[in-house]
């Protein structure tokens, strides 16, 4: 093929052309090996303060990321204009030629073309249109306004095409769309009365705006209506406290990413930084405690890729079952290292000193509905909402901690009583998922952080016994 | 500024007027090239080269915003983009409440010519041959693995940035900026075979040190000699005992403190004061104190802390920020009195209609967006906290024994509105019998004012230490900037303390 220059026949060109253009450059070039991995997406977002945009970001981006091989030499490269690729390859090889030898594994496996996700494009979501975003937020500012709360948040749309080709002959390609929103309702008058909510999927059809706006209101409005009251309010800092709670999957959902990418990753594990490490095969956390990583999983309503960045094919792989740690995350050169097979977890060929991650964290769920659990409390019982800024404060034990936020109550003899202060918790995780007692129905959660990849996790709602909090905040003076 | 991009950047306006924006900029990421390159256990472990350029457009229509971006910089593109834009603008339109509207620019904030802002350096990072930066690695990775058996993970990274970037208003702002930040780190992680223990020490700090400037502040940093010093450290806290638990004096050092610091100021930043960040990171106890600005007790007198964006070599060090403001250095909190907020031209009136009367005048000069297709926010420049007169060393003597003293950060959590706080550090020294002993494990907690109130002394400028944090998120989607921070260690009375693992 020859070299194009034009950025107008960049424009007219795929991902799937672009990568054959820059694997035909490398291998002009005389390379061992060269992958790529191409991105394409646009999207638009609104982000919204008190009803109204404050910040509309959209932008249409692409991204190359590719690592090429000589002899024992590897480097990657990053870049988002297609029309830098040969320039960045001559450099690149200039490069290589300073760098010491080293062990490489090359792939020598050309996968089959990986299984389609269902349902991951929507035509009418793909068109992008601001005005469909604004119809949402036009609807929730009108629910919520009635009874006298403000929305704030986000909504998101956007539409993607991703590429991965290499120099043995694997390749695989996907397009998806995608929706996501997290949005917030305060009280006109009080803004320590809050509520979070989050829908998403790959078109307009997944939003569940009826869920959301019944979220947003209902818990303002419990909020309005109990007492307030701290649960730290008459004990000093340092002064543990142990209570059972209901956790919403809006708070587990980051719990459970730090988990599969701190806790599943076959680096951390190799390094013995792991919760798992010299554990796999052991019952570390409850029976009834599954984990999966798996693309295909329909509550993903579409968020997913069905291949990894060295263009493996996606299918299940079980993390725990039954609570025993069956397998921890490995791309090919983990996984030669430790003598495993590759799990299909290979991030993008800049990020593979990172180790392996998962991609769709699947979490099996109950049948409990939330009145269910509520109902269920004889002790006294904290329901939270969402959890703010996590950390991960042991890594071996995966000790987290984090803050409440957005709804927390107090259940008493099964009825929601009080309105409680934001609470930190501190807590090692697999030993509270050792505790848990009632489980709602799994589903996504999905508030994504940018439109680069469609990545999302299903989880439910759970209830645990004995969770652990060490104070908590003031939001007023 | 080329001729060229002089060229594209006015016709990106023109094209935004004739199509009925009442304000516009472009900016314009004429070349972003960055290099990262990591020795993990002797073995090169990562070497990356990256490169981006492209341009966005923002317009105000209606009282409402709009933007687009793209990274295709080909004047044939300009009319699309700024078309989307306004678009996006019209839209939003449908929705909006209040009008925005721009605080206006200082007098003395000339316009009508090109300002142009250059990183000093020595040594230009990009000039540096692999193989030199190599074997500065190396060199601290063999230090490491000298130390000690039980390290059994070395880690050193070397990264440089060159960002030349180029930004237009419809109001006759001109500028071209080119700013180099460089980065050199270690760390050692060591084991306890017998029980899996592991520790981590971390040289200069623990999050992705940068700084502005070229090589020369690499080689300033000494990381062989240091490597060796955190190996040796990594591998004494496998034997330490655990940090003890109960209310104590705590010394803070910077490398710390630095981080705390962070946590605090996005608070005192006024897109979140003004509730625009909740979709991320959250908002701020000061919202409903707004009016009682200029008055509050943020902390003890000893606490004065500095919005910086002129220090030389703060990674939140520039000329301008992203929508044409040029560089300030402004008190946050000025002898324990909350003072200012970090605020952006649209941010000024809406704090001031809060507040009751005209308490801000101007923009702080705080928008930062991390690339062109980045919707610009209100960012961390390098945020200061003001130095004492006790020296260090006199401090460590005069406290009581039992006081506990914190160094690198481990782990960090602070709630929504940044008051309750729980910190981590990978060493920590407790004072027992006069001599102070290491640590592992320990965290401090609690309320972030009854911290900065309970401030006793700040030690003074010869332990001053000023890194940039490489990986700060906000806004959404999420942008990852660098920030500039700098203290010198300080003491502070009545805090939890404890440990975890």
């Amino acid at each position: 093929m020859r070299v194009l220059y034009s950025p107008y026949l960049w424009l007219t060109m795929d991902t799937q052309q672009i990568a054959q253009h820059i694997l035909d450059i490398a291998t002009k070039k005389k390379v061992d090996f060269c992958e790529v991995a191409v991105f394409k997406n646009e999207f638009l977002l609104k982000r919204l303060r008190r009803g109204q945009v404050d910040q509309p970001p959209a932008e249409e981006s692409w991204g190359v990321d590719m690592a090429i091989v000589k002899g024992k030499r590897r480097k990657s490269i990053t870049f988002d204009n297609p029309l830098l690729a040969e320039r960045m390859i001559e450099k690149s090889l200039e490069y290589l030629k300073f760098l010491p030898e080293h062990e490489i594994t090359l792939p020598r496996q050309v996968f089959e073309k990986a299984q389609c996700v269902a349902n991951s494009f929507d035509e009418e979501t793909a068109l992008l249109e601001d005005s469909r975003l604004l119809e949402v937020v036009l609807q929730l500012n009108s629910a919520l306004e009635a009874k006298g709360l403000i929305l704030s948040g986000k909504i998101t749309a956007g539409r993607g095409e991703i590429y991965y080709m290499n120099s043995i002959g694997s390749a695989q390609s996907c397009v998806y769309t995608l929706v996501g929103s997290g949005f917030f309702s305060f009280d006109l008058k009080d803004a320590s009365i809050s509520a979070y909510a989050n829908t998403g999927g790959s078109s307009f059809e997944s939003l569940d705006l009826e869920r959301v706006s019944q979220e947003l209101i209902s818990k303002c409005e419990l909020q309005r209506q109990l007492p307030k009251g701290d649960i730290f309010e008459k004990l000093r800092e340092g002064n543990d406290l142990r209570m059972d709670v209901i956790l919403e999957p809006y708070f587990l959902e980051p719990i459970f990413d730090w988990l599969g990418f701190f806790g599943f990753n076959g680096l951390m594990v190799e390094r013995g930084e792991s919760f798992i490490s010299k554990k796999i095969g052991q019952e570390l956390l409850g029976k009834n405690i599954d984990i999966s990583d798996n693309p295909l999983d329909s509550r993903l309503q579409g968020i997913a890729v069905p291949f990894d960045f060295e263009g493996m094919p996606r299918s299940q792989v079980m993390l725990a079952q039954k609570g025993r740690i069956m397998n921890a995350l490995y791309d090919s050169e983990l996984a030669r290292r430790l003598g495993k097979e590759s799990t299909g977890n290979a991030l993008p060929p800049s990020q593979r000193a990172e180790g392996a991650a998962p991609f769709n964290l699947v979490v099996e769920g109950g049948k409990s509905s939330l009145e269910e659990m509520i109902d269920s409390c004889q002790q006294p019982t904290l329901w939270i909402t969402k959890l703010h800024y996590l950390g991960m404060k042991h890594f071996q034990t995966a000790t987290m901690t984090g803050i409440a936020q957005h709804g927390v109550f107090l259940i008493e003899k099964g009825k929601v009583s009080q309105c409680m202060e934001n609470v930190r918790f501190e807590e090692i995780i697999p030993e509270a998922l050792k505790r848990v007692e009632m489980m709602g129905p799994s589903r996504l959660v999905f508030d994504p952080m940018s439109a680069g990849m469609p990545s999302g996790t299903v989880v439910p709602a759970m209830k645990i016994k004995d969770f652990r909090f060490v104070g908590s905040t003031k939001r007023t003076m | 500024m080329e001729p060229q991009w002089q060229t594209f950047l006015e016709e990106s306006l023109w094209h935004a007027k004739k199509k009925g924006a009442e304000y516009a900029d472009c900016r314009l990421l004429a070349d972003r090239i960055e290099e990262h390159l990591k020795v993990e256990n002797g073995a090169i472990s990562a070497l990356n080269s990256s490169q981006s350029a492209g341009f966005g457009v923002r317009v105000l229509v209606n009282g409402s915003w709009g933007f687009f971006a793209s990274p295709l910089l080909e004047k044939e593109k300009i009319s699309y983009v700024v078309e989307r834009a306004i678009k996006s603008a019209q839209a939003n339109s449908i929705l909006q409440k209040e009008k925005v509207t721009l605080a206006a620019r200082a007098e003395q904030w000339q316009t009508g010519y090109i300002a142009v802002y250059q990183t000093p350096m020595e040594i230009d990072p990009f000039s540096v041959s692999l193989d030199q930066k190599i074997v500065l690695l190396a060199s601290a990775d063999e230090a490491m693995r000298q130390v000690s058996e039980k390290i059994f993970w070395r880690a050193c990274e070397y990264s440089a940035i060159r960002t030349r970037k180029l930004f237009a208003s419809s109001e006759g702002v001109r500028t071209d900026q080119t700013i180099v930040e460089t980065g050199a780190a270690a760390q050692a992680h060591a084991i306890k075979e017998a029980s899996g223990d592991t520790q981590r020490r971390s040289y200069p700090d623990s999050h992705l040190y940068f700084m502005q400037g070229g090589h020369e502040l690499v080689q300033k940093l000494d990381l062989a000699h240091h490597a060796a010093v955190i190996a040796k450290e990594a591998a004494e806290l496998l034997d330490a005992p655990y940090a003890p638990a109960g209310r104590r004096g705590i010394i803070v050092l910077p490398s710390q403190l630095n981080l705390h610091g962070h946590e605090t100021a996005h608070g005192l930043e006024a897109d979140r004061v003004l509730g625009t960040e909740w979709t991320l990171a959250g908002g701020s106890f000061l919202t409903p104190l707004l009016p009682e600005i200029g008055k509050f007790i943020f902390g003890s007198e000893k606490i004065t802390l500095m919005a910086d964006s002129v220090t030389p070599t703060g990674v939140g060090t520039y000329g301008y920020d992203d929508e044409g403001t040029p560089a300030q250095k402004i008190p946050l909190v000025e002898n324990g009195i909350w003072k200012g907020l970090l605020t952006s031209r649209e941010t000024v009136p809406q704090l001031n209609k809060a507040i009751g009367y005209e308490y801000f005048r101007h923009s702080s000069g705080a928008m930062r967006g991390e690339s062109y297709g980045s919707w610009p926010v209100i960012r961390m420049v390098n945020i200061i906290l003001k130095p004492g007169k006790k020296d260090f060393e006199e401090l460590k003597n005069s406290v009581a024994d039992g006081t506990m003293m914190f160094g690198t950060n481990k782990s960090w959590s602070i709630d929504d509105v940044r008051r309750h706080f729980s910190f981590g550090s990978e060493i920590a020294w407790e004072k027992v019998n006069g001599k102070w002993e290491v640590r592992k494990n320990a965290k401090y907690y609690g309320d972030n004012l009854h911290f900065w109130r309970n401030c006793q002394e700040v030690c003074n400028e010869k332990s001053f230490f000023l890194q940039g944090v490489g990986s700060c998120g906000k806004a959404d989607p999420l942008q990852t900037m660098h920030t500039g921070h700098g203290s010198s260690p300080a003491y502070f009375t009545d805090i939890q303390v404890g440990s975890v693992g």
